[in-house]
């Protein structure tokens, strides 16, 4: 591979690794303070899609659509936990799961019914399908604005944690729940701010996510669900700095089969990345950054 | 090894299947009689769903860890079988590159449905064997991928599978009879599994994996054999199901048919096989019916449109309802026998203690199922072992002992340097401000944590970093700090679950020595504070182990409390001629129970001695009161102990 390859496959794989990244950690938020795994997080991206959809019909700019459909995803998230969630709060694991696995279903046939089963076309601004040349290297613009609109946002979502008294408590919360709570941390107000957070990563991740399929369809939340999913187990689920990680790996891992790959095997790039990670939990079953659990 | 059933276990889960069986027999002999194809159809269609249903529950009940892959299995299942089924014409017509010995196969029903079994044992074997090493979630993620993997596979495996077009013409061989009959011997197979040894220690890993890996349960052989079996359930289910529709490509194996079997097993109930097909029959009834709205249906005057979609968000709907009221399933943990008994017993859903049911007494007149213990009367008439007594107060090498045993956490040292030994027939008191290090090293002891450097000696063995199921089935039981008993279980379980090995002591003896008669029943999650702490002890005891380890046993009981534990743990000790270690805050106890005392500090020994000695030795005094120098801070009482 010459070097110039290698850097567009770099800024390709950075640009996935971010969205993985931006999905992983808003899956991770909602687990640290609940222990859920939220399977109809995914749909959240379905309506961050949907709604960029129906702007999309006023020749809108693609900046008001994002915007639009990053509230929309960010209000629906909140109001998921209000309505399915807050009533089990102390249910076990296996029956927040399920819970969320209904609602998925529910949202899904919602927008097959409403809308159409069919994909619906999504305008993106014909800049996304140009090329910058930098330093005689062609580059993608989409790849370059969806690594910098990822990076940039992890960035600031770094800073809220580190630097908000709000983030504190978040982080406080997603080690030790019932600890934060008993140091005066308002319980519900931390879960909605975490879906809150969830819903905004995966608005974000969104309409990064449509402006590369440049459609929207009801599955559509089904893949950046499951990638989320794998990079937070894969960072240590629960782990906040460990999903980010658990993103860009994944990023990585995937750009880097699909460039290495022979053609006759390319189909299984999906089940081969899947495969590289179980080998990886096989060695730490923790993930890579989580913390060790008793020993069995 | 002992027999694979706990005594009266057996004769149970046949007469709780058969309560199961004779309901389906019947609607099968009804709907048969009907002459009605649709309906027919229908039923085998709930036949094939109960049957992979209840294969699901195997693992997932029992283990308590969620599978998105079996649907994997089933696909291997029903792919086996039509490559052997389908007549060779057809099948070469669709598969021009198949090797010639497959394409002139053809098999029956019976041959397919053992092959389609045994290829999903074998694949489940391989995949197992990595599973089982992960932690719950991560095995999670694991199932999912092998779902995703499965149905890349079944798509591109072109050459055997024809992509996703998919296969047809397997010849259809699974009729109401034959399903019928497939159901009932899966249930039969999952009832007798759930009730024998194997099937309950997989249970109390499902509730809590540490305390049953200390109860002597290898949690991860017993993970992987579940795994592997029903696995094989599914490929088997797999197989007759390619023998009943026909034709079909790899998307009848991918998310839609997981989320419909998972959905019956949740509202069912995972942790019971009646829940299973409770779930089944409910889905399928409900399905039935909303597919005919779903269609339209005009009733005379009144017509109702076709509602395209309707099913799916329904079932969806209907798992929430009933996860919100139930969040256990219908079932939850109980069979459907459990359940009569219960409401006979008028225990059911009360927190009273359950009165004994019904059957008990006819096990314990049954000596023959527990061939390892000497007949009744002379073991209730405590017989204590001799050996027990000669070598009191430490004569002899130690049964057990740490040398210079050290642990470390991040760079907090929680154990430096510490020897100790248990001498057989001892009563060794452990004692120590919080944070001294008392618990870690009951966990070092136990396994739980291997040493940073020193040895853990067992019998003249070196046990440091053993598992620590090796080190109980070894002999060394424990009780934990905070409580672990199985929320899930019912105390008479609990003591069966641990009662592990041949030598183990009468289950009905150590249930009468800690007077839990009247809780036999009872969920371990339902019983008060001081029952938890004797279940504990009894769980430990039934393994008649060489050294009982005990993390305060008496943290939270009041004098009177603390009295009786102490008649209790020395009555076990004499009865089973063990050495125990106890730890505890209760001086007061341990200076009435133990012949020696080892203090800890800050993760050494400070003293060690017969009790008086101890009580006046001034580091013991400075350990625990500050030196003299600085104001008399009294002891410190916060709940969390030691770095463990």
């Amino acid at each position: 591979m010459s070097a110039r390859e290698l850097i567009q496959q770099l800024v390709n794989a950075l640009s996935l690794g971010s969205i993985y990244a931006l999905l992983a950690l808003g899956l991770s938020v909602v687990y640290g303070v609940m222990g859920m795994l939220n399977f109809a997080f995914g749909e959240l991206v379905t309506i961050t899609g949907y709604t960029m959809y129906f702007v999309s019909g006023g020749n809108e700019s693609f900046l008001l659509m994002a915007l639009v459909g990053i509230a929309a995803s960010t209000v629906s998230s909140m109001g998921m936990e209000l309505v399915a969630f807050r009533p089990l709060r102390r249910a076990s694991f296996l029956t927040l799961l399920f819970t969320s696995f209904a609602l998925a279903q529910i949202i899904q046939n919602l927008f097959r019914q409403l809308v159409s089963p069919r994909p619906k076309g999504v305008p993106v601004p014909d800049l996304f399908n140009e090329a910058v040349t930098i330093g005689g290297i062609k580059i993608g613009v989409l790849p370059l604005i969806t690594a910098g609109v990822g990076i940039g946002s992890l960035l600031l979502l770094t800073l809220f944690f580190r630097r908000s008294s709000a983030g504190l408590a978040m982080r406080a919360a997603s080690q030790d729940f019932v600890t934060a709570r008993l140091m005066g941390i308002p319980a519900n107000r931390i879960i909605s701010l975490a879906f809150a957070i969830s819903g905004l990563l995966a608005g974000i991740a969104g309409v990064l996510w449509v402006a590369r399929l440049t459609s929207v369809s009801p599955a559509m939340g089904f893949t950046p669900l499951l990638q989320a999913f794998i990079a937070s187990v894969i960072g240590g689920l629960g782990s906040l700095t460990g999903a980010v990680a658990g993103g860009f790996f994944l990023g990585f891992l995937e750009i880097l089969l699909q460039a290495t790959l022979p053609s006759g095997l390319l189909p299984f790039a999906q089940a081969l990345t899947l495969l590289a990670i179980v080998g990886v939990l096989y060695v730490r079953p923790q993930g890579l950054l989580g913390r060790r659990a008793e020993a069995l | 090894m002992t027999r694979p059933f706990a005594p009266g276990r057996l004769r149970q889960s046949v007469a709780g299947w058969s309560m199961l069986a004779v309901p389906l027999v019947l609607v099968a002999l009804l709907v048969h009689g009907s002459g009605r194809p649709l309906a027919e159809r229908t039923l085998i269609s709930f036949f094939l769903d109960a049957a992979l249903v209840v294969g699901m529950q195997m693992f997932i009940g029992n283990s308590g860890i969620i599978s998105f892959g079996h649907v994997a299995f089933m696909g291997v299942g029903a792919y086996t079988a039509a490559l052997v089924t389908i007549p060779p014409d057809i099948k070469v017509q669709q598969l021009p590159d198949v090797p010639a010995w497959l394409g002139d196969l053809q098999l029956g029903l019976i041959p397919a449905v053992v092959l389609g079994a045994l290829m999903a044992a074998v694949i489940a074997l391989i995949v197992g064997g990595a599973l089982v090493r992960m932690r719950e979630s991560a095995m999670a993620m694991g199932t999912l991928a092998l779902l995703v993997f499965g149905y890349s596979a079944f798509s591109n495996w072109s050459s055997l599978t024809r992509g996703t077009i998919g296969l047809y013409g397997v010849p259809n061989n699974s009729t109401v009879w034959v399903t019928l009959v497939a159901l009932l011997a899966t249930l039969l197979l999952a009832r007798l599994y759930r009730s024998s040894r194997a099937g309950m220690r997989l249970q109390a890993s499902r509730e809590d994996p540490v305390a049953a890996a200390a109860s002597g349960v290898n949690v991860r052989m017993e993970r992987l054999g579940s795994w592997v079996l029903s696995a094989a359930v599914m490929g088997a289910g797999g197989a007759l199901w390619a023998q009943s529709y026909l034709a079909f490509g790899p998307d009848a194996f991918y998310f839609d048919i997981t989320f419909a079997l998972l959905a019956m097993l949740v509202i069912g109930g995972r942790a019971s096989v009646t829940g299973a097909v409770a779930g089944a029959a409910l889905i399928t009834i409900v399905t039935d019916m909303l597919t005919r709205v779903e269609q339209g249906v005009s009733l005379g005057a009144l017509s109702i449109p076709a509602v395209p979609g309707l099913v799916r968000f329904s079932i969806a709907l209907l798992i929430i309802l009933a996860l919100v009221f139930r969040p256990q399933g219908l079932f939850g943990r109980w069979e459907l026998d459990d359940v009569l008994r219960r409401v006979r017993a008028g225990g059911f859903r009360r927190g009273a203690p359950a009165p004994e049911p019904a059957e008990a007494p006819s096990v314990a007149s049954e000596p023959t199922e527990a061939p390892s213990v000497a007949p009744e009367v002379e073991v209730a008439a405590a017989a204590p072992a001799p050996a027990a007594r000669v070598g009191r107060n430490g004569d002899g090498p130690p049964v057990l002992s740490a040398e210079e045993v050290s642990k470390s956490f991040e760079g907090l040292h929680a154990l430096s340097g510490v020897s100790l030994g248990v001498g057989r027939g001892d009563v060794l008191g452990l004692i120590g401000p919080n944070g001294s290090g008392k618990t870690t090293l009951l966990n070092v002891l136990s396994g739980i944590f291997p040493p940073d450097a020193g040895r853990v000696r067992f019998l003249g063995r070196d046990i440091g970093g053993s598992t620590p199921h090796h080190i109980a089935r070894a002999g060394i039981a424990r009780t934990f700090q905070n409580i672990r008993l199985f929320p899930e279980l019912t105390v008479r379980e609990h003591i069966e679950v641990a009662a592990i090995d041949p030598g183990s002591a009468d289950v009905h003896d150590v249930i009468s020595w800690l007077g839990l008669e009247p809780v036999l029943e009872e969920l371990g999650g339902n019983l008060a504070y001081g029952v938890q702490r004797r279940v504990e002890i009894a769980r430990a005891a039934v393994r008649r182990p060489s050294v009982l380890l005990l993390d305060e046993p008496a943290a939270g009981m009041n004098e009177a409390e603390s009295d009786e534990l102490l008649r209790d743990i020395l009555a076990i000790r004499d009865r089973l001629g063990c050495s125990v270690l106890v730890v505890d805050h209760d001086l007061r106890l341990i200076m009435q129970l133990c012949e020696r005392i080892h203090v800890l500090n800050e993760g050494r020994t400070v003293a060690e001695g017969e009790p008086r000695e101890v009580a006046v030795d001034p580091a013991v005094v400075e350990a625990y009161l500050g030196t003299p120098r600085k104001d008399a801070s009294p002891p410190t009482d916060r709940e969390g102990d030691d770095a463990g």
